[in-house]
């Protein structure tokens, strides 16, 4: 058993953290589920309009945003909120007092969750994106959230002494940013009066690209940050990358939502910081990049052996390639082209299946066994999971990128008809509805195996240490 | 009992892997900040770009202005600033300015009534035939009408008030060009330019015109060549010539 | 960096600074627009919406059509949508003053919506199209609404409102009719009132390219 070679203190952190740590990683693996599923019908009905119409409840308009929905406030952020305090608690050597209390906010969370799906579906939705959820949901869900990042915070505040890694930057920061991101955009655009029509278009996107990059991103990166050197053993290359990175994102980051909305209905002054903020925002890429995979280097046979290695370089190398074509897309001339056609769904695509989902199982598949004690029952599903996800992921990009490119030619000319963009979209959006049921089918490994580990742990010990060679 | 090397033997994966790692702690390996430097090249691209960045904003924020969407576009003021709006359609605006002031008399018709107001409709007054011309339509609305007018044939004698005080030079303008062109009347649109050319030719007047005077002064069209300024004067033009 | 207060200090700092540039001054300038008067035909701009529009704004909202269609219309420098006969300006801020919430849109899987108004064709056609696109427009994804409209036998004479004209696989067997429910009425009279064409200080005319 894994667990008798730890240290005694990380063992008494990590039995503390089993129940709502597995609790978030076994709802956030439903959602990958559904979300995947209801992502997959979505993308079928852009190329056969007919499939599954009818009901209310099964048109695109409310498909689309359950989609994206299930996939950001289910599986990310329960994902997230688990990484979080096991990181924080890992990092800090310090165990989680008083389980009940995440435990129950991870409950309320998913039940919020739950519910706001059913609202969306039901047309309860105002169709501000990433904010569909109605708003005593979004209440709901914000208290369920105070509840994690206060012990969140509390395990940053009694860690042992010592320096402070810099996953845990990005998790504080990550925690403190989410709570204002969240209440900020309820406040003016959902709850109560929300406010002027006027100003909301510049406030959604700022809302919407703060919870990619300020919330689901920095988590995402800690988790690389923290598994990359431990997995392989040794230093990050540079503390100073570490520290220039942060700030860096930091300082630029939250700007870029405004490169939506090049030529949009907001001062020219805002459009012009986030096109310079999605621009200097490489710089923090760059460095991080360096940082990390210049870790890795001369080892990058590891990844063969490690299964959260290979899923975090995966996303490290999502997180490159996103954020670059981010740079190019926010240049405005390119922009003109390309904004409002498939590009946008690519780029949605590969930062949350990608970058986000791809580190998170990373860092899942590293924590549940020294939850759980037990290594994962089955490599081959794992494998299964990573090729299914690597695939999909890369070829739903491409033909995302390229439809999207067409789409957006045939958009711009005024002697091309509106229905030629649609047609060069078809064959692009039918592949990558493929590309979508085959992370489906990923995503229900991941989940089988994620049910089967945690399962087992309740099986006799005689069964469960039987077959070393599928361990 | 495991090293923290990363040469492992590829057997075992995620087992050998989880097991040797938990011995290694990673905040002892990146414990001591070690202050190298940050490579020279990187610094020196990263300055290049926020340098650049701060110029690409500096030149397309339209003065940091909140009315300002285009970003090219200095400010309002500056060149290149943005155009006014479209100027708004003299129909659009003289249809308004006429229900407001004008129809009361002479009706939303333009008919007027029978022995009281003149009608406006296939007026030789408000379409300049005969000795009619635009400039006396000008002066009508400026300073008003009284005593006996003939309006095609047919007499009245009435008064009617003076708007030049009232109704500004491009509002003068849109409602001719209404009444011009309206209820089938069709003639060349009044531009406000002749508007104010005629107002300040008579600014010195205080009267309202009679049918007398007006055709004592020479007809004017828009567009065409003043040959000689009209002379104004307050008193009734015969006086000016002597008596036969 | 290991002191927490540092940490929180730069991370709150960074946050804020974006928040003030991002929402509170939209909120400041932006939020406090108000509809402007041409003082020459005494017309309010943006127009108020009637009733039935704003109603159908609710259900433009609760079926999703922004995540197909976008409400904006990009400047002549910069993209080629006046070009495209998508608007005769671009569209500011203040042409969503009437709107809760401001359909901006960010993808264009279906047409750009800003001036449907002007180009609207009766409003029999709009519900033709609502009730299936597919039979409408050759080639069209736009699923079917037909949930918002009752198929039900003709009692007499056909309705006032019935829709004309309905072809495909799902026009009604003859002696049935097809009625718009009121949210379907509602949501051809916000489609209707989609005209931003009306001059205002910001938004010069543009000329077409």
């Amino acid at each position: 058993m894994i667990a008798s070679a730890q240290s005694p203190i990380l063992e008494k952190v990590d039995a503390s953290l089993r129940l709502p740590v597995l609790i978030f990683f076994g709802c956030a693996a439903c959602w990958l589920v559904l979300g995947t599923f209801l992502c997959a019908v979505a993308g079928f009905k852009l190329v056969w309009p007919g499939f599954l119409d009818g009901p209310a409840f099964l048109t695109y308009g409310r498909i689309a945003p359950a989609a994206v929905n299930v996939l950001v406030y289910g599986w990310a952020s329960s994902a997230a909120f688990g990484i979080v305090l096991w990181l924080l608690a890992r990092l800090g050597r310090t165990p989680l007092d008083y389980v009940v209390l995440p435990v129950a906010a991870a409950i309320f969370w998913n039940v919020g969750v739950f519910l706001g799906l059913l609202a969306i579906l039901a047309g309860y939705s105002r169709s501000v994106f990433l904010l569909e959820f109605p708003g005593f949901i979004s209440g709901i869900l914000f208290i369920a959230y105070l509840f994690i990042a206060v012990w969140g915070i509390v395990l940053f505040r009694r860690r042992a002494p010592g320096s402070v890694f810099v996953s845990a930057w990005y998790l504080l920061a990550a925690l403190l940013w989410f709570p204002w991101l969240y209440f900020t955009g309820n406040a003016l655009l959902i709850w109560g009066h929300p406010v002027s029509g006027p100003a909301q278009a510049p406030i959604a996107s700022w809302f919407a690209s703060g919870i990619i990059n300020l919330w689901l991103a920095p988590v995402a990166l800690s988790a690389a940050f923290y598994l990359i050197p431990q997995i392989l053993g040794r230093r990050l290359v540079s503390y100073n990358l570490s520290l220039l990175g942060f700030w860096s994102f930091a300082v630029f980051a939250a700007w870029t939502g405004m490169a939506q909305l090049i030529g949009g209905p907001v001062p020219a002054w805002m459009v012009s910081a986030g096109v310079v903020a999605s621009i200097l925002l490489f710089i923090p890429v760059l460095v991080i990049s360096i940082n990390l995979l210049g870790t890795m280097r001369g080892s990058f046979e590891a990844w063969l052996w490690s299964p959260s290695l290979r899923f975090t370089l995966a996303g490290a190398g999502a997180f490159l390639l996103v954020y670059v074509s981010g740079v190019l897309l926010a240049l405005p001339g390119v922009n003109a082209v390309f904004h409002f056609s498939d590009v946008l769904l690519g780029q949605g695509a590969l930062a949350l299946f990608g970058f986000v989902s791809m580190s998170f199982f990373g860092a899942i598949y590293y924590i549940v066994p020294r939850l759980t004690g037990q290594a994962w029952p089955s490599d081959g599903l794992i494998r299964w999971h990573f090729w299914l996800f690597t695939v999909a992921v890369g070829t739903g990009y491409l033909c995302l990128m390229f439809g999207g490119m067409t789409q957006g030619f045939a958009l711009s000319d005024p002697g091309v008809d509106f229905s030629s963009s649609v047609a060069f979209a078809t064959p692009f959006r039918l592949m990558a509805a493929l590309c979508a049921i085959a992370l489906l089918v990923g995503a229900a490994c991941f989940t089988g195996l994620f049910f089967r580990a945690v399962l087992s742990v309740f099986e006799p010990a005689a069964k469960s240490s039987a077959p070393a060679v599928t361990v | 009992m495991s090293t923290p090397n990363s040469q492992q033997p590829p057997e075992d994966e995620g087992f050998r892997e989880s097991q040797r790692a938990s011995q290694t702690d990673v905040t002892e390996l990146h414990a001591a900040p070690e202050r190298e430097p940050v490579n020279l090249w990187l610094i020196v691209v990263i300055m290049v770009l926020m340098f650049f960045g701060g110029m690409f904003l500096w030149a397309n924020s339209g003065g940091f202005q909140p009315d300002i969407y285009n970003t090219d576009k200095i400010s309002w003021s500056g060149a290149g600033a943005g155009g006014p709006a479209a100027a708004p359609d003299p129909m659009v605006v003289g249809k308004r300015v006429y229900t407001q002031n004008c129809g009361v008399c002479h009706q939303a018709s333009g008919l007027g009534v029978a022995g009281q107001f003149p009608p406006l409709v296939d007026s030789e007054w408000v379409l300049a035939r005969d000795w009619h011309g635009d400039n006396h339509l000008v002066k009508i609305i400026l300073n008003g009408l009284q005593g006996v007018i003939m309006v095609k044939g047919q007499p009245y004698n009435n008064a009617m008030a003076p708007w030049g005080g009232v109704l500004k030079d491009e509002q003068i303008a849109a409602v001719l060009t209404y009444i011009r062109n309206e209820w089938g009347n069709k003639a060349v649109p009044v531009p406000k330019e002749f508007v104010a050319k005629i107002r300040e030719q008579t600014k010195a007047r205080t009267e309202p015109w009679t049918q007398k005077e007006l055709q004592a002064i020479s007809r004017e069209v828009v567009g065409e060549a003043v040959a000689a300024p009209a002379a104004e004067t307050p008193a009734p033009a015969p006086a000016a010539q002597p008596g036969a | 960096m290991n002191r927490m207060p540092l940490l929180v200090f730069g991370v709150f700092l960074t946050f804020a600074a974006a928040w003030l540039g991002l929402v509170a001054y939209p909120y400041v300038t932006l939020g406090q627009l108000q509809p402007v008067t041409d003082e020459n035909s005494g017309d309010v701009y943006p127009p108020s919406l009637s009733g039935l529009a704003a109603t159908g704004q609710k259900v433009y909202a609760s079926n999703g059509c922004v995540y197909c269609h976008s409400q904006q219309v990009r400047p002549a420098y910069l993209t080629s949508d006046i070009a495209n006969k998508l608007g005769p300006r671009r569209t500011v801020a203040r042409d969503y003053l009437r709107d809760q919430p401001a359909f901006t849109g960010s993808l264009r899987i279906g047409q750009d919506l800003t001036n449907y108004g002007l180009r609207a064709p009766s409003v029999n056609e709009i519900h033709r199209h609502l009730y299936d696109a597919q039979a409408v427009v050759r080639g069209s994804i736009m699923p079917s609404y037909r949930f918002l409209y009752t198929m039900r036998k003709i009692s007499g004479q056909p309705s006032n409102g019935a829709l004309t004209g309905l072809t495909g696989r799902h026009a009604p067997a003859p002696g049935f009719e097809v009625v718009p429910t009121e949210d379907a009425t509602v949501l051809a009279a916000y489609l209707l009132s989609l005209k931003r064409d009306y001059p205002l200080p910001e938004a010069p005319q543009e000329t077409t390219e």
